[in-house]
């Protein structure tokens, strides 16, 4: 029983950092109606900035913030020198996945030839203690990473339901030209939109590395295949369903990877690999997302 | 460009690719024999993202797939190059198909994020797997320096090891081993290559076009969707398959880290940079990523990367249709201005361009 709860623990400890990046695609997903292969990069380049303010002597906490921001201002830049070519969200897909797989490439070496290749440290910001929860520990970093989620995914189901901006990031998702005609300025928008997203992503980075106690060029690489699995499995188009999603993920793939041999540790990513083929064939808008209906 | 043009273009190729193996050095011949397992790879791959629509950033896998078909076959049980090759490729269809199944239902972005999963997977499978693909070793035909000898290879797990060299020219052809394979590659290559063109020419290649630029339409006008799309899978991994046979054999080896998802993005670099819906773009991609490659000096490698993803943003933002659009849309542009000479005083013809070159961009919906 403790091992189990052990397991439930570690499973919790990936989960909120596929959380936090399922968290990030979402919300350009919904702002945009794109997936961003490159959003994992985008993440780690924007915490080797945060890393550079740390280096400086900035504060963990005013150097996440000033990496959000700065990742805030990559993400809107990107969005209008790059992604607005490619036609938004009724644009080719393909065209979509090969731009942010070059921006994939661009980022992922340009953050090695910019802060070199070797991990560089960074302090755990909650601290190192863990506490005993029914015979099992975990780490105080994990449960501040679970109140921060929990504050983010409010924040952006509240910023989505709630506000103008959020209204006009779902019109602008919706139907571009209708929302343009209504009087929504839909460049500014979808700016903002990957902006946010961006910043979210700079977040993850962050709190990712805080975790790991280090930051390396390839530290988001397996975390984006499981904050996609995290976000297919939540629904594409739902903060919600992206958090539980991830920690779904975490949970499933400490578990099975626990509990079941032949899979064993080598085969890691299989279990959640397997969920997400079910999920999208069973039911393709995931667990808490809106079906959607296709026109041709 | 007239058809038979174009057959004196393909002739002119052939001759050049065959003289060239008996004029370079044997380092050149290998990089041939690179550029044509990767643009075969990259063939699988156009035939599925490009004239099919279908995004697969997988593709490495197949390639994977059948490298590690070939080398545990001939290494572990003594089987002939030849009869691997048919295994791995057959063997690919076969998966090429169980995969085409489920991708069915998942379309666009969705395939592209599950097929990354695939290629993800892979080398943790192989590794998984270790009693038969030898872990994180792998599978060589040869000790690899730094290996050391025979004994210490049975060691690691593998069963049987060979003590001659793998690919020998036969004496007949009198040739050196390096020609010989170039050669083999290059004629299962031009066999691929006229597949494929035959393919996309004919009905079925229509049928293929129609359906990643309207599915619902094609449906209506009678195409059989699903056995298509899914014929078309196992067909673009039979390739991959078989550009994997022949990284095996100019490799004499296999391990898990070639067939890493960087595999899988550089065949999509070649096959988008050369045209994806083409059939000579994959082979002009391979050569330019290639020698891309090759002429970035290897204390400047780090940058091979970050002007790989330069040119792709580049080349999608520019020239969706990669090299070979870019060579189409020139030549549609002088043919009309030629026409437009000669006929003076009417109107400009309209551009009749032939099926093949109003699919400039790969994909449009």
């Amino acid at each position: 029983m403790q091992l189990f709860i052990q397991r439930v623990f570690d499973g919790l400890q990936a989960g909120v950092i596929y959380a936090i990046l399922a968290l990030a695609i979402v919300v350009i997903f919904r702002a945009s109606g794109l997936l961003n292969f490159a959003q994992g990069e985008l993440a780690m380049f924007t915490t080797f900035i945060a890393w550079t303010f740390l280096d400086a002597g900035v504060p963990w906490w005013a150097a996440t913030i000033l990496s959000a921001v700065v990742g805030f201002a990559i993400g809107a830049v990107l969005y209008r020198l790059l992604i607005v070519r490619l036609g938004g969200p009724a644009g080719n897909p393909l065209a979509i996945v090969i731009v942010t797989i070059g921006l994939f490439l661009i980022l992922n070496d340009g953050a090695g030839i910019i802060w070199g290749s070797n991990p560089a440290k960074v302090p755990r910001v909650f601290g190192e203690g863990r506490v005993e929860i029914l015979g099992a520990g975990i780490s105080v970093q994990v449960l501040g990473l679970l109140a921060v989620l929990a504050v983010l995914v409010v924040g952006f189901g509240l910023l989505f339901s709630r506000t103008k901006l959020g209204l006009a990031l779902r019109a602008v998702t919706s139907n571009q030209e209708s929302a343009g005609l209504a009087g929504i300025k839909v460049m500014t928008t979808l700016m903002i939109g990957w902006g946010l997203a961006s910043a979210i992503g700079a977040l993850a980075g962050t709190f990712t590395a805080s975790q790991n106690a280090s930051v390396d060029t390839n530290m988001m690489q397996v975390a984006l295949i499981y904050a996609f699995a995290a976000a297919t499995l939540g629904g594409f188009d739902s903060p919600l369903g992206a958090v539980v999603g991830g920690l779904i993920i975490g949970l499933v793939s400490e578990l099975v990877v626990g509990y079941v041999d032949i899979i064993g540790p080598d085969l890691r990513l299989l279990p959640g690999f397997l969920l997400v083929l079910v999920v999208l064939l069973v039911r393709p808008q995931g667990l808490f997302g809106s079906a959607q209906v296709t026109r041709a | 460009m007239s058809t038979k043009l174009r057959w004196v273009i393909f002739a002119l190729v052939l001759a050049i690719g065959a003289a060239l193996p008996q004029l370079m050095a044997d380092t050149f011949v290998n990089r041939m024999s690179e550029v044509v397992w990767v643009a075969t790879a990259a063939l699988g791959l156009a035939l599925l993202t490009g004239f099919n629509g279908q995004i697969s950033l997988g593709h490495g896998a197949f390639v994977g797939f059948g490298a590690y078909t070939t080398m545990v076959l001939t290494v572990d049980y003594g089987v002939s190059f030849a009869v691997a090759g048919i295994v791995a490729v057959v063997g690919a269809f076969a998966i090429g198909l169980a995969v085409g199944l489920p991708a069915l239902r998942i379309t666009g972005v969705y395939l592209a994020l599950v097929t990354l999963g695939l290629a993800v997977l892979f080398p943790q499978l192989v590794v998984r797997l270790g009693d038969i693909t030898g872990g994180t070793v792998g599978r060589q035909l040869l000790p690899r320096p730094g290996y050391g000898d025979a004994a210490l290879l049975e060691e690691l797990g593998q069963r049987r090891f060979l003590a001659q060299a793998g690919f020998k020219a036969p004496a007949w052809t009198g040739l050196a081993d390096d020609q010989w394979r170039f050669y083999v590659f290059a004629v299962l290559a031009v066999v691929a290559f006229l597949l494929v063109r035959n393919l996309t020419r004919s009905r079925v290649g229509r049928s293929l076009v129609a359906i990643r630029d309207n599915e619902t339409a094609a449906e209506v006008a009678g195409v059989r969707v699903a056995h298509a799309k899914v014929t078309t899978f196992g067909v673009s991994a039979a390739i991959a398959s078989l550009a994997g046979w022949m990284f095996a054999v100019l490799n004499s080896g296999v391990s898990p880290t070639s067939f890493t998802i960087t595999l899988s993005i550089t065949l999509l670099v070649v096959a988008v940079l050369g045209g994806a819906a083409s059939i000579v773009g994959p082979l002009v991609g391979a050569a330019l990523v290639v020698i891309l490659r090759e002429s970035v000096p290897a204390e400047q490698q780090r940058f091979s990367q970050v002007i790989l993803g330069v040119v792709l943003i580049v080349v999608m933002l520019v020239a969706p249709g990669g090299i070979v659009g870019l060579y189409r849309r020139g030549e549609a542009n002088l043919r009309r201005r030629w026409l437009a000479s000669r006929s003076s005083g009417g109107t400009p013809p309209r551009e009749t361009a032939e099926p093949m070159a109003s699919v400039e961009s790969p994909q449009a919906h």
